[in-house]
């Protein structure tokens, strides 16, 4: 059965669709506004529940030490009134301090774990075939050199070879990242072709 | 006089909008005649089939159903795949978000499996519970794992985790079942889990992202800090393949690969344009 909401979606993916299939029209520009408003709303009202859950709530059960960063996070609209923006220096302090915390703690070890767990893999064995593996290898190595700026000898053979080596790995890797990203929007076309039908009961 | 324009330079000049048509008709003649292409099961769709049976009958999981209204299409039907199996297996599991674009979506996602709900005899809040969202990203991934009692105080609904049987005597990380937890979703928040709640406290777990993000995390799982990946539609067809239950994620691989057949043919017809033109004019020079 075709619901009030299956109709609104129906339409707002037509509009999409007329820039695709007929020319850029107020219908597409409306219909992508409407999709980035409602995606904001949303947000906000999302971080308010959370911050109910997270804060509000506990704060009346007694843990009052939660109001210093609501006070913090409140000193963040201090930069909206002239003269007193200072304010939020300690609040943009803490997000950057905290910030570079996470990231300097997680995320620098995870790209590092992976990165050295993956080239220590023995060429025989690990999850890829041997030839995957030996492929993977050289073209760490290889993009390693073709970024070794500081090392003058990068210019003449053999590195030189592994910096040719190291170019086409980059340009294969953004290549097939490009056709990736492809596929993945197909899919995305594909899904709402899907969706039509479906309302509609062809399939 | 007017310049005669050639063969080539009509190929290349042909109307986007034709090469779009074509393509959604294609899309949409395959969908409603699914082809049936065969689903070679890849390693990293088999580890997180295997994941999933290892874990022990008491354990509770974390799902991060971090999923995005724009990738919806693609990873939907994986995610019900592998959800599919999970509630099959009867394995308890606590949901939790970090991507604010996902909450609107944990309903129709999870209609879609209140009949194999049912049928396994799962009540809300003792085999499973959507605590909700929380902002604050790779922030909340730490308090999931460090303090999760202090964070998660109710679920999504509001009812106090007092009164929630499945969240009892949660405190971090260590009370969850670490070796398999899931992650549904967008790539974009991707990250936060894999860097905190995997690379930081050891919580591994699988991967199911659309097409592009799922290639990008392939060395995750390489190295062995994710158990598997599950990439888009294809990896859902492989999962339906494995649970042996066929569902969107087979038929609209079919569709994604007459897709790809068709783009490497405009791909062909581009370059054929592009160099026979060039070497058209080349020959007129002359």
């Amino acid at each position: 059965m075709i619901t009030p909401i299956n109709i609104i979606e129906l339409t707002l993916t037509l509009f999409v669709f007329s820039q695709l299939l007929y020319k850029d029209t107020i219908l597409y520009r409306i219909s992508t506004l409407t999709v980035l408003y409602v995606a904001v709303g949303n947000a906000g009202v999302y971080a308010i529940k959370s911050l109910q859950k997270t804060a509000f709530i506990p704060i009346m059960n007694g843990n009052v030490s939660l109001i210093i960063p609501i006070v913090l996070g409140l000193l963040l609209f201090t930069t909206l009134i002239p003269g007193k923006s200072w304010m939020s220096r300690p609040s943009y302090g803490m997000l950057l301090a905290i910030g570079t915390g996470i990231m300097l703690r997680s995320s620098l070890l995870l790209q590092l774990k992976t990165n050295i767990l993956y080239v220590l893999q023995p060429i025989i064995g690990g999850k890829f075939t041997p030839l995957d593996n030996l492929i993977g290898l050289i073209i760490v190595v290889s993009m390693i050199v073709y970024f070794l700026f500081t090392v003058k000898s990068r210019d003449s053979p053999p590195l030189s070879y592994l910096s040719f080596i190291g170019r086409y790995a980059i340009m294969i890797g953004l290549g097939t990242s490009f056709a990736v990203a492809t596929i993945t929007r197909l899919s995305w076309l594909g899904g709402r072709v899907d969706w039509i039908l479906k309302l509609f009961g062809l399939i | 006089m007017k310049k005669q324009t050639s063969f080539y330079e009509k190929l290349g000049k042909i109307d986007r909008r034709i090469l779009f048509y074509i393509m959604i008709i294609a899309q949409a003649y395959v969908l409603i005649n699914p082809i049936g292409l065969p689903v070679p099961i890849e390693d990293m769709v088999r580890d997180s089939y295997n994941a999933i049976e290892e874990v022990p009958e008491d354990a509770i999981i974390l799902i991060a159903f971090d999923m995005d209204p724009g990738a919806w299409s693609e990873y939907a039907p994986s995610s019900l795949a592998v959800m599919r199996h999970v509630i099959s297996r009867g394995i308890k599991f606590v949901g939790v978000a970090i991507h604010v674009e996902a909450v609107p979506l944990y309903e129709p996602f999870m209609a879609k499996l209140q009949a194999d709900l049912d049928a396994n005899g799962y009540v809300y809040g003792e085999d499973y519970v959507n605590c909700g969202f929380f902002s604050g990203l790779g922030s909340a991934v730490i308090g999931f794992a460090t303090k999760w009692d202090e964070m998660v105080t109710t679920d999504a609904y509001g009812t106090p985790a007092s009164e929630l049987p499945i969240l009892e005597g949660i405190e971090g990380i260590d009370d969850f079942y670490k070796e398999v937890g899931i992650r549904l979703g967008t790539g974009i928040v991707g990250g936060h889990w894999q860097s905190t709640w995997a690379a930081t406290y050891g919580g591994k777990m699988i991967i199911v992202y659309c097409t592009k993000c799922g290639v990008g995390s392939t060395a995750y799982w390489a190295a062995g800090i994710s158990r598997g990946i599950v990439p888009g539609l294809s990896g859902g067809a492989q999962y339906e393949s494995l649970i042996n239950r066929y569902g969107d994620a087979t038929v609209q691989n079919d569709m994604v690969g007459i897709s790809v057949i068709i783009c490497l043919i405009y791909i062909f017809l581009g370059n054929v344009a592009h160099y026979g033109a060039k070497s058209e004019s080349r020959r007129s020079l002359q």
